[in-house]
């Protein structure tokens, strides 16, 4: 068993001393599969998230207003929320901020309606690796399927190191 | 652009090329820790000063997503004295971020009218917005794409006391 570093009390703890692990451009394969990540859909996100940007009237946060904007009496969550789930499925895999705010993209087309109550699942594999003007890029095709199966967002992303 | 506020803007009405307005963010902790918590993402780098001090930052940043929460297309249309007519329905989202976005940074940011077309007899646009940080260097890109419907929304009347 490894040894641990422990205090006087017998309290094993963390070694500070020991580098912090993160996924670097040559420890990651063509092929490599993303952890997934799930998120739950609630009508509160929609309408907490709709508060930032003075949304009180849409189909994002009023049942009678979606089925005026979608053809549905359900909300139907915001597509930036939805985009916006793609930053802690990337940074928990990567393990590290930098290659997403350091050079990352996201380009993702939102090809079903997201409503309260789904449980979205991210996924994603990698692609394709190239190295461009002194950056190396990780190119992922990565989506996020509801709780049947069915693909609600489809795209890539990018996460670049130096 | 005044003469769209009266009937609201259409999708005829938008050219490619067109700067819609300009929005001046001077970024707060508070600011950042709202984009986090509207997204429901409970990373600590973005909220707690003690967890980001020891991370490979320093401090505090602001999440990929910061310009979703902050530099929207319908809050550049707010600020430009205009809103939407219509219904519209997302269907792309490209985010590119370059630079890190910390508390104190002042950023502009800028959208136009990148490009609109009909495609299946849709009316599609889309938005580019480009946030800029007080040396003049791109911290974040966004490209946002929608359909616009024939739907016009019903906004809230206003209450009056006749």
């Amino acid at each position: 068993m490894e040894k641990r570093k422990e205090t006087k009390y017998g309290t094993k703890i963390a070694d500070e001393d020991k580098p912090v692990l993160r996924l670097s451009y040559d420890e990651i394969n063509v092929g490599d599969e993303i952890t997934p990540f799930t998120r739950y859909m609630t009508m509160d996100m929609a309408i907490k998230h709709g508060r930032i940007y003075g949304d009180f009237y849409s189909g994002h946060v009023d049942k009678e207003s979606a089925r005026k904007q979608f053809g549905v009496a359900r909300t139907a969550i915001q597509g930036a929320f939805v985009h916006g789930g793609f930053t802690p499925f990337m940074v928990r895999w990567l393990r590290s901020e930098k290659p997403w705010i350091c050079g990352g993209k996201a380009d993702i087309k939102f090809i079903m309606a997201v409503n309260s109550g789904m449980t979205l699942r991210y996924c994603g594999k990698v692609i394709e690796k190239k190295e461009e003007d002194n950056k190396k890029y990780v190119i992922c095709e990565v989506w996020a399927e509801n709780e049947r199966g069915e693909k609600v967002a489809v795209g890539t992303t990018t996460a670049c190191f130096e | 652009m005044p003469e769209y506020q009266a009937k609201g803007v259409v999708w005829e009405d938008l050219e490619v090329g067109d700067e819609i307005s300009t929005i001046h963010w001077f970024v707060t902790p508070d600011d950042i820790k709202m984009a986090a918590e509207s997204f429901y993402d409970d990373n600590p780098l973005y909220f707690d000063k003690d967890f980001a001090k020891e991370s490979e930052w320093g401090g505090i940043i602001a999440p990929f997503y910061f310009l979703d929460a902050t530099f929207r297309w319908v809050v550049f249309l707010s600020r430009g004295g205009m809103r939407h007519q219509n219904h519209t329905i997302n269907a792309q989202g490209i985010l590119e971020s370059f630079l890190p976005i910390r508390p104190g940074d002042r950023l502009v940011g800028k959208m136009f009218v990148d490009d609109k077309f009909v495609k299946r007899e849709k009316n599609f646009l889309t938005w580019r917005m480009e946030v800029r940080n007080e040396d003049g260097e791109m911290v974040a890109r966004k490209f946002w794409r929608s359909y616009w419907t024939d739907r016009e929304i019903e906004f809230p009347k206003k209450e009056t006391y006749e």
